[in-house]
This record gives C-alpha cells, structure tokens and sequence, in this order.
C-alpha cells in the first residue's frame, strides 16, 4: 500500500517533552529521616582505580524527603577507631549536592578507597564490614556486610545520585505518550548515503502488547542525521492514516521514510536518528559519501 | 556541542517532507546479534546503565556512537538496574554500539574485594572462569548466535609494578583469552590503565588479547598515542582509548557523569571504518 496524503509540519523543530525519571520535589519539602528509608549495601567493586562499596538509599515513606548532600557516613572497624568518609578531591561538591527524593526512589552513595599502593602486596588489610549512616532528618542507619578496605588511603564519596531507574523512566514515558510509549522500533537503512542526496528508510514500529495501540492523535516524529558536529532536524507528522489509525496487538507497521541528507555534512560516520513522539526511538550509524 | 542549530538546518532544507506507505507485519522482537568489527569513532561509559530514555537523548545530535556497558563480574562497581537483555535491544534498535565489559577478581597485590590468586595455575583456571561468566552474561543478555565473535573486556584496574604480581595477572590474563577463544569463541579484550595496568606486559603472553582498551586520561582522542605501550602492539585496528575521565556532559536535558572513549577497534555488534576519524 502506499498512500499520497502527507502530513507536514513546518521545518523548524518541535520541542518535545524531556523525558526525566527525576520526581521534582515540592519546595519545603523535609529532610530524609532515618524512619524514611531502607539502607542498603550495594555492590563492592572497582571503578576508576577505586576499590568501591555502594550504599543504597530507598525512600520507603510515604512523602517525599531530601539529602543536602551526601549523608554523612562513619566507617566502623572492628579493631580501630570509627572513620568518617569524607569528600573526594574529585568531586567536592558532592558534599553540597541536594538531592529529593520520591517515595519508592532510590538513591547511590558510592564510596572509595584507592586500589592499590606498596602495602598491598603483603596479605595484611584493613577492612571494614559495618558503616553507620546519620540522616540530616535526625537518626542512624547501621548497614552490614558492606567492604571498605583503608589500607591504601582514606574512604571518599565519589557519587552521590538518584537511580535513573527504567521502570520509573517507563512510568514517565507513559504519562507523557501514552500507549505509544509501549511500542517498539526498528531501522532498515541503507549503510550509505550521499551528501545532498536523498536517504529512504524504513521504520517498524511494533506493539508488543495484547492490545492495539491507537494513532488517532497521530504523533509527529523528529529525524536527523549528525556528522562531525553538525546535524539536520526535521519534524513531521506520522502517515497514521496509512496505518488505518492504530498498530495491531502483537503486530507491526513499517513506515518508508525519506530523508535530504545535507551536502554541508562532513563525509565520515554519520549517525541517523529518528523518534517517535512519546514514543521509541531508532538510529543507525551511515557512511555519508 | 558545536552542532548547527536547527533553525539553520531548516533554512538549508526547506523542501523536506516525509511520504511514507505502511505495510503490516507481524514479525518477532528483535534480539541482539551476535559479532562485532572494527569501528572508529567516540563513545562513553558510565558506572550504572543510564535509562533507555536517557540513550535516546544521547544518541541524538551527539558525538556518541557506542556505550561502555559493565556486564557483571564479582568486583563490577556498581549495581545494574537497568541493564536487560531488553535494554540491549532497545538501545541497539536506537543506534548504539557496544563494548561488554567484565569486572571480575584483580590483581592479588591489590585491595579490592575479590583478587586473583598468586599460585599461577590457580590463578589461570581463575581467568577460564571469569570468561565462562562473561559468557554465560552475554547469552542472559540476549546475545544471537552464542555470542560468536562478540568483543568482551576484561576490566583490570591498575595494581602496580611488583613481579609477582605481575606474573600472577599475567596467567590470568591468558586464561581469560584462551577460554575465550574456545568455540563459540568471542573476541578478548582487556581494559585497564595504559601503564598502571601494565597492559605493555600483555602484548607478551603466548596468546594476547585480540585488543586492549586503555585508560590514558591525557585528553588526545587519537589511539595512536598510549603511553606505555609500544606502537607495534596491537596495531591493526585493536584499540579503544579512555582518553578523558570523571566529568559531566548534558545533551537533551541529560546529564551523566562519563569517562570519554575512542574506538579504533572492536565493538558489538558491528563495525565501521572511517579513515578521516579523530580516534585513529
């Protein structure tokens, strides 16, 4: 099938609504307590020449709560005097870094030590298994199981941020796009193409669920192609009367798509990318001629 | 960013438009092939999988090609929420390439929480079954074809010059690459520092790594230049450079904290060679 009517919005972009797992707390809004959340040892590691234990902060409560900065964290080893973790020479600022959190957020304080040094090569080490947590609401969190070697240098916070979680993203996604924010999407493209030529592709769009997803407020979609630090955006509006107004449950519609790749790009890797509003995303790398 | 802004772009393509045809197709989800190839180009890596929305924001207009994913290991620094063999696919489906990292047992002369073992049999029986683990990730992760020829890296954080030391993640190290060569064989990497990880010592085992991926924070994008490793090694389109680390970068709204790659090398699951690239 193919179908003439075409649906054009003008060339100039339309801003489309940043997705953001990241809840915005209301102003005034309390200090975390430790009745607020659950305290969690994360994974110990290494990252970036650290030895690194991450602490995980839920807010189980059942308003929202906030950390001025990262809470302060106290070391207990079994055999020496409690360590206060402190700031990192990398990140200082995390010591001041407001976050807010919404209840069933979560939140990674990742702690530091240096990896290596001339004592390590002997057996010896100085590690800790419980740390101690004060929440600026008032109370202690006791966390066991964690591992905080001080043998090479003192414990620093290297991050402190809310978990980007995919399931908070989705929820996000769907409040803004709807059903659309179900579906998913694929890219036929050729792996080629010519600078001010004409680039055709296909996207498929496909609904993974049990139920039709509607196009009756037909989405518009962006696309582009970047090159060495220029790019081309347009925005236009999905044929979805080509479509017959929805994406069948359990079924896929493809798209042809045509794109003028502009002349000024520079020859190389160029990177295609086409999105849906509130809905998936597709892309393909291309070798612009 | 020095990308054109858009209103310029839009005066230079006034007569764009779209005309689709829609054709109906039932069809299976997609899965992540498996492979990989040669590729130059920039990518980045991030301690915790961002969400796929957050890829989305980042493949758009950006100098980003390719995503340094943490696939597991006992000593992976940080937890993995997001990371599915559907958020694979997604952010494949938006255009990204990927380098698997594996973050297993360090060097025995270190202070992490899992290290090899200075004994050298045991210590390369170790590195065999960091890489049956590696594996055993990528199929979870949704990898086709057995995951033949997918690049993996192995992530050896920097320990230092002792001999015996050295020696032990030496055997590791070739019991890592051998396993992973067995059929269906994946392509061996190891990332760590240029020279604090004694990646120079690698290029002298019996079977090296196919590439090496170094941290050599001295801001030149170029994989020719690492410092303490010779020209000669791994020379034919076997290298990725962590050539910035630990800094923010916003696009689309979006920051992460990054460290800042270039690939002259493999990734997953497909190559792309560009001579003209900042990363040669």
């Amino acid at each position: 099938m193919s179908f003439r009517s075409c649906f054009t919005l003008s060339a100039v972009s339309i801003a489309l609504l940043a997705l953001s797992g990241a809840a915005q707390a209301a102003p005034g809004v309390r200090a975390c307590a430790a009745a607020d959340v659950k305290v969690t040892a994360g994974q110990a590691g290494a990252w970036r020449g650290q030895a690194t234990q991450e602490i995980r902060i839920a807010n189980t409560g059942l308003e929202a709560c906030h950390l001025p900065g990262f809470p302060t964290v106290q070391l207990q080893p079994t055999n020496e005097a409690p360590q206060t973790v402190g700031a990192s020479e990398q990140a200082p600022e995390l010591q001041s870094t407001r976050l807010e959190l919404a209840p069933g957020e979560e939140i990674v304080v990742l702690l530091g030590t240096p990896g290596t040094c001339e004592a390590a090569n002997r057996p010896e080490r100085k590690v800790s298994k419980r740390l101690q947590l004060a929440l600026p609401g008032g109370g202690l969190k006791t966390v066991d199981g964690v591992h905080v070697d001080t043998l090479c240098g003192r414990a620093t916070v290297m991050r402190f941020e809310r978990v980007q979680s995919e399931a908070n993203a989705r929820a996000v996604a769907m409040k803004v796009g709807g059903a659309v924010s179900q579906l998913t999407g694929s890219i036929s493209a050729p792996d080629e193409a010519s600078r001010g030529g004409l680039l055709r592709y296909t996207v498929t769009l496909s609904n993974p669920t049990a139920s039709p997803v509607s196009l009756s407020a037909c989405p518009s979609y962006t696309q582009s192609v970047w090159a060495d630090g220029k790019s081309s955006d347009t925005t236009l509006r999905l044929n979805c009367a080509a479509a017959g107004g929805q994406i069948p449950a359990n079924g896929s519609v493809s798209f042809d798509m045509q794109l003028a790749v502009p002349a000024e790009l520079a020859a190389g890797n160029g990177k295609l990318s086409w999105k849906l509003e509130g809905g998936p995303g597709v892309g393909k790398m291309i070798g612009l001629r | 960013m020095q990308s054109m802004s858009r209103k310029a772009m839009a005066r230079l393509l006034p007569s764009m438009f779209l005309c689709s045809s829609a054709v109906f197709l039932t069809q299976p989800a997609q899965a992540y092939p498996g492979g990989g190839g040669a590729f130059n180009g920039k990518g980045f890596d991030t301690c915790a999988a961002p969400s796929t929305s957050q890829m989305q924001a980042w493949w758009t207009n950006t100098p980003w090609s390719w995503v340094g994913v943490y696939i597991g290991g006992a000593v992976r620094g940080c937890s993995q929420p997001n990371l599915t063999a559907s958020w694979m696919n997604t952010t494949y489906s938006q255009g990204w390439r990927h380098t698997l990292i594996w973050v297993g047992p360090q060097a025995p002369c270190s202070t992490y929480a899992t290290r090899i073992s200075y004994d050298s049999a045991t210590a390369y029986q170790q590195g065999k079954d960091e890489a049956v683990k590696a594996y055993n990730a990528l199929i979870a992760l949704g990898f086709t074809n057995n995951a033949a020829g997918t690049p993996v890296v192995y992530d050896m954080e920097g320990y230092g010059s002792n001999a015996t030391c050295k020696a032990a993640v030496k055997q590791f190290m070739q019991g890592w690459v051998d396993q992973l060569a067995v059929a269906p064989a994946q392509v061996s990497g190891v990332y760590g520092s240029a020279c604090n990880s004694n990646l120079s010592d690698l290029a002298t085992m019996a079977r090296p790594p196919k590439f090496i991926w170094a941290a050599n924070w001295d801001g030149n994008t170029s994989t020719s230049t690492l410092s303490c490793v010779s020209g000669t090694s791994w020379s034919s389109h076997q290298r990725l450079k962590q050539y910035q680390g630990d800094h923010n970068e916003t696009y689309g709204g979006v920051t992460i904290n990054i460290d800042s790659n270039c690939a002259n090398g493999p990734l997953a699951p497909s190559g792309g060679l560009n001579s003209a690239s900042v990363c040669n």
